[in-house]
């Protein structure tokens, strides 16, 4: 059960004196995670939606799929444009009204990610070059905050978009009308090409904590997180503020991530499977439903 | 290298109305960048033991948009950990960074310019953060052969036919990294040899602000 920190009338010493002692306030070690738990296809009217959840951390992330015409710099791909929220339901921090700074960077950190790597080629996307194409709006919602917005947002925007189901789309190329038909029973999922797994740790001193909790967010000075894919390359590192960094330290978290990484790309997989039959996929998804605990050795962490 | 990318030229004290303000043109990049500080902050987004840092990152032509409050995070992070900001509490140091012009580079750029206008500033800081930005670039050799080549500093040429990008910060003391904004794969071996050639880069680099200081303070105005 995890002590509240903040109540204490000297915070910064009892977070000390945890650290100090190899411990974390809610018990866990230095290098552990908390309970993953993916499920896909959760919102019936979204064309691809999963909810994850991280400890208490749970996010629901939604896919809504339109047509358009696609861009004139790009005429045959689509796009896909994420969107990070944090609602004054998920945590006391947040008000209502415009996105906050921490919204509004996880925002731009998943479209970036998602240019930079080739988790769905936007090829597929696009019906007919330079007429038609789809595009998806990859709405990301946070039910409850306890902090690793980052990971958690990667792991639903990637079973989401691996649940997406798209109806068939044929343009009538006829020259009097223009006619676009939409067949519902004939659908097609996206061909994901790579799962790249994203790794947060919070810097606080000479320690590091991995996967912290709001609370730990709020005493720590600092974040890393690393995105590495299957191939073992790493794809995106953002190191923001605090202490620095030895070479020791990267190299340890780097070796956390690719590890990390095999074990969430795992789980992933097994819900990536392209049965058009949706009851057979929802026995699967409740057989899946928990993931098992990340446990990882104390050594090496510092 | 070419020859535009050894470009280090800065004029401290450009903005008469700030506190400290440089102009840094690193390659063809330019960035202004303003500070005013210690100031005045509401109560609300005050801070009891330590000062505040906010940063307002402009783009040449427009509103700021999401891709500037991106931006904006690093360089305030990186400031947060370089000032003393336990010397001024319940205050606020506004860094202005305005971009001049966005050909290649341009995290690296700012953020040192924001160090050297907070320089100007004579505020004290616990590190001199230097930013150094490395891609790995497409590039056709002689013989026509297209092989993988870091470049220190890339135009924008460069970083069309980037595979990665990266900016990497460096604390002037301990030479550890103090800020890392990565994107695009790279092996481990790659990563590694980038940040060898950014540790390097960034002690000329540190070498240059130090010249840049001396003609202000040393040389006649």
């Amino acid at each position: 059960m995890e002590r509240s920190i903040l109540l204490q009338p000297q915070p910064e010493e009892l977070f000390n004196k945890y650290l100090e002692n190899d411990v974390r306030a809610d018990e866990r070690k230095m290098g552990e995670m908390r309970d993953i738990q993916m499920k896909p296809g959760v919102i019936s009217n979204a064309h691809g939606s999963a909810r994850v959840s991280i400890g208490n951390t749970v996010l629901i992330c939604g896919i809504k799929a339109e047509l358009t015409k696609p861009s004139p710099e790009e005429p045959g791909r689509g796009l896909i444009i994420p969107n990070v929220e944090l609602p004054p339901l998920c945590s006391p921090i947040y008000k209502s009204g415009a996105p906050c700074e921490k919204a509004q960077t996880a925002t731009k950190f998943l479209d970036n990610l998602l240019k930079c790597t080739n988790i769905v080629d936007t090829e597929q996307l696009c019906i007919t070059r330079d007429v038609l194409t789809w595009v998806l709006y990859a709405d990301i919602i946070c039910i409850n905050y306890d902090g690793n917005l980052l990971d958690a947002s990667v792991t639903a925007i990637l079973l989401a978009l691996a649940n997406v189901k798209l109806p068939m789309v044929k343009v009538n190329e006829d020259e009097e009308s223009d006619e676009i038909t939409m067949d519902d029973t004939k659908t097609f999922q996206l061909n994901i090409k790579s799962l790249p797994v994203s790794s947060s740790f919070a810097t606080f001193d000479k320690y590091i904590l991995r996967d912290p909790t709001r609370k730990e967010e709020a005493m720590t000075t600092g974040m890393v997180t690393y995105v590495v894919d299957e191939d073992d390359n790493i794809v995106y590192t953002e190191k923001n503020g605090g202490d620095m960094m030895t070479e020791k330290m990267s190299m340890s978290c780097i070796k956390r991530s690719r590890d990390h990484g095999g074990r969430v790309r795992k789980s992933l997989q097994q819900f990536n499977t392209t049965t058009t039959n949706d009851e057979q996929m929802n026995e699967d998804a409740d057989e899946i439903y928990d993931m098992m605990k990340m446990n990882e050795d104390a050594d090496g962490n510092r | 290298m070419s020859f535009e990318s050894k470009i280090f030229r800065c004029h401290q004290g450009y903005l008469k109305n700030t506190d400290g303000s440089a102009l840094l043109t690193e390659g063809t990049t330019s960035v202004l960048a303003g500070v005013y500080g210690p100031g005045d902050i509401r109560e609300s987004r005050q801070n009891a033991q330590k000062g505040v840092v906010e940063v307002n990152f402009r783009p040449k032509i427009g509103i700021p948009t999401l891709n500037e409050k991106y931006l904006e995070q690093f360089v305030r992070k990186v400031l947060e950990s370089a000032i003393i900001l336990e010397d001024h509490p319940r205050s606020c140091f506004y860094v202005i960074t305005q971009i001049m012009e966005s050909r290649g580079s341009l995290l690296a750029c700012s953020i040192n310019a924001a160090v050297l206008a907070l320089q100007d500033a004579g505020v004290s800081m616990n590190f001199i953060p230097v930013a150094v930005c490395v891609a790995v670039c497409e590039k056709e050799d002689i013989n026509g052969v297209k092989n993988n080549q870091m470049v220190v500093g890339p135009n924008k040429e460069d970083e069309e036919t980037q595979i990665a990008h990266m900016t990497f910060t460096f604390n002037s003391v301990t030479n550890n990294l103090a800020c890392c904004h990565q994107q695009g794969s790279l092996s481990q071996e790659m990563y590694d040899k980038c940040l060898q050639l950014a540790q390097q880069e960034s002690s000329d680099k540190l070498k240059a602000f130090r010249e840049v200081l001396s003609a202000n303070y040393i040389g006649c105005r």
